[in-house]
C-alpha cells in the first residue's frame, strides 16, 4: 500500500510549523489593531470650512482656557515643519488647561488636502479652513504671512502674536511654549 | 540735555516710515529700489538691476515650490505679454531648496515658456534687502527706479474669485504718470525661509 508522505509530519515539524502559523496570526492581530486604532484616530480628525464670525465665536467659547491658534497653509512648508510643535502641546499641556485650535488659509476647494495634512498629523483638536478673502483675517489680525500663531490668555484677550512680518525674525513654536507657560500657571 | 534727547527721538520716529511700510518691514515706498546685480537667469546670463531700460519694472519675488506662486504664473505671463512694449517685467527667486535649484528653475520655465527673465537669488540679498516675506510678491518701480507698488497680485489665488487687480492697477497708473492708488498690499503666499 502506497502512502503519501508528505501528508504527514514528524511532531518536531509540525510543532515549528504551528509555532510560525500562530506567530503570523499574531503578527496579522497586531496590524489590524494598529491599523484600526491609527484609522480611529485619523477619522477624530475633522476640518470645519467656516467664515470669519463663525471663528471668533469658537475662539470667545474657549474664554478661561489660554488658546493657541495656529494659522497655516496646505501650500507653506515652514508651516508643514511647525505644526508637529502644535500637536505635542496638545498633548502636552490639555490638561493644564490649553486649548490647540488650527486655522486652515487655503481655498475652500481644496479643504480636502488641507484635511489630509490635519489626518497625518493627528491633530485631534478644534481644526477650521477659513472661507474668506486672505485681507479678511489678514486685516484683523494684522497677519501677513504664514505661518502665524495667535495666543490668547485666560481671559479671552489677544495675549501675543508670533508673526513672520520680519525676515530678521522668524519665531519657532520654541518661543511659543516659553510664552505660554507662565500664562498656563495663572 | 533732556531735549536734545526728546528731538533725536522724535527724529527718529519721523525717520521711521522712510525705512518701513504699512505692511512690509524693511522697506518703504518712495526709495530706491535695491540695486541687484548679476544673477543667473535660466538663459545663462547675468541680470543686473540696469539691464532693464523700460519705464515701467515689475519684480516678481517668485519661486517654484510654492502653488501659491504657481497659482500665479499664467497671470505673471499674460501680464508681462500684455505689457511687454512698456514694462519690464522679470521673475526673480530666492528661495533655497531642492525644488528651487537652477535645473529645477530651467524646467519650470521651459513647461511653462516663460516670456520674461527667471532669475535666482542664491545669496537671497536682494529678497532680504526689499523686505519680501512670501512667494509671489510684487515690487513695481518707476523710470527712476523707485518702488511705487509692493504687495501681492491681486486679491485671490483662485482666479475665478479675484475682484481687486493690485498690480495691474498700480502699472497702469504709473504709466499715466500717477502714482497708485493703492501703493502697498500685505503680502500673501509662502513664507520665504531665509538663511539667517
Amino acid at each position: 500500500m502506497d502512502v503519501d508522505q508528505s501528508a504527514h509530519l514528524a511532531p518536531k515539524e509540525e510543532t515549528e510549523l504551528m509555532r510560525k502559523l500562530l506567530a503570523t496570526l499574531l503578527g496579522i492581530a497586531i496590524i489590524g489593531i494598529a491599523s484600526t486604532g491609527h484609522a480611529e484616530e485619523e477619522s477624530k480628525v475633522t476640518l470645519q470650512v467656516v467664515k470669519m464670525q463663525a471663528l471668533l465665536k469658537q475662539i470667545q467659547a474657549q474664554k478661561g482656557k489660554v488658546v493657541v491658534i495656529d494659522f497655516w497653509g496646505d501650500f507653506c512648508i515652514p508651516c508643514k515643519k511647525e505644526f508637529p510643535n502644535l500637536v505635542r502641546m496638545h498633548h502636552e499641556y490639555a490638561k493644564d488647561g490649553l486649548v490647540c485650535m488650527s486655522v486652515a488659509v487655503d481655498a475652500a476647494e481644496d479643504s480636502a488636502n488641507s484635511l489630509k495634512f490635519l489626518q497625518e498629523k493627528k491633530a485631534t483638536f478644534g481644526n477650521f479652513l477659513i472661507d474668506e478673502e486672505p485681507e479678511i483675517w489678514q486685516e484683523k489680525w494684522n497677519i501677513s504671512a504664514v505661518p502665524a500663531v495667535l495666543v490668547y490668555g485666560r481671559d479671552g484677550t489677544l495675549a501675543k502674536r508670533f508673526v513672520g512680518d520680519d525676515p530678521k525674525k522668524p519665531f519657532t513654536y520654541k518661543d511659543v511654549e516659553a510664552f505660554i507657560k507662565p500664562l498656563l500657571a495663572k | 540735555m533732556k531735549s536734545i534727547a526728546l528731538g533725536l527721538l522724535a527724529a527718529l520716529t519721523l525717520a521711521t516710515p522712510l525705512l518701513a511700510g504699512k505692511f512690509n518691514k524693511v522697506i518703504n515706498l518712495g526709495v530706491a529700489m535695491p540695486s541687484f546685480e548679476k544673477l543667473e537667469g535660466i538663459d545663462g546670463k547675468k541680470y543686473s538691476l540696469s539691464d532693464f531700460k523700460k519705464d515701467v519694472v515689475v519684480v516678481a519675488i517668485t519661486c517654484n515650490h510654492c502653488s501659491v506662486a504657481t497659482a500665479y504664473e499664467d497671470r505673471m505671463i499674460e501680464f508681462a505679454k500684455k505689457y511687454a512694449d512698456k514694462v519690464d517685467f522679470v521673475a526673480v527667486n530666492v528661495t533655497i531648496g531642492d525644488e528651487d535649484g537652477m535645473p529645477q528653475m530651467k524646467e519650470r520655465a521651459g513647461e511653462k515658456q516663460f516670456p520674461y527673465p527667471y532669475l535666482a537669488d542664491k545669496s537671497q540679498k536682494l529678497g532680504k534687502a526689499l523686505g519680501a516675506i512670501a512667494t509671489p510678491e510684487f515690487f513695481v518701480l518707476n523710470k527712476e527706479r523707485k518702488i511705487v507698488y509692493m504687495g501681492v497680485f491681486d486679491n485671490n489665488q483662485k482666479l475665478a474669485k479675484v475682484t481687486k487687480r493690485y498690480l495691474e492697477d498700480a502699472v497702469g497708473s504709473v504709466l499715466i504718470g500717477d502714482s497708485p492708488e493703492i501703493a502697498e498690499t500685505r503680502p500673501f503666499g509662502c513664507t520665504i525661509e531665509y538663511k539667517q
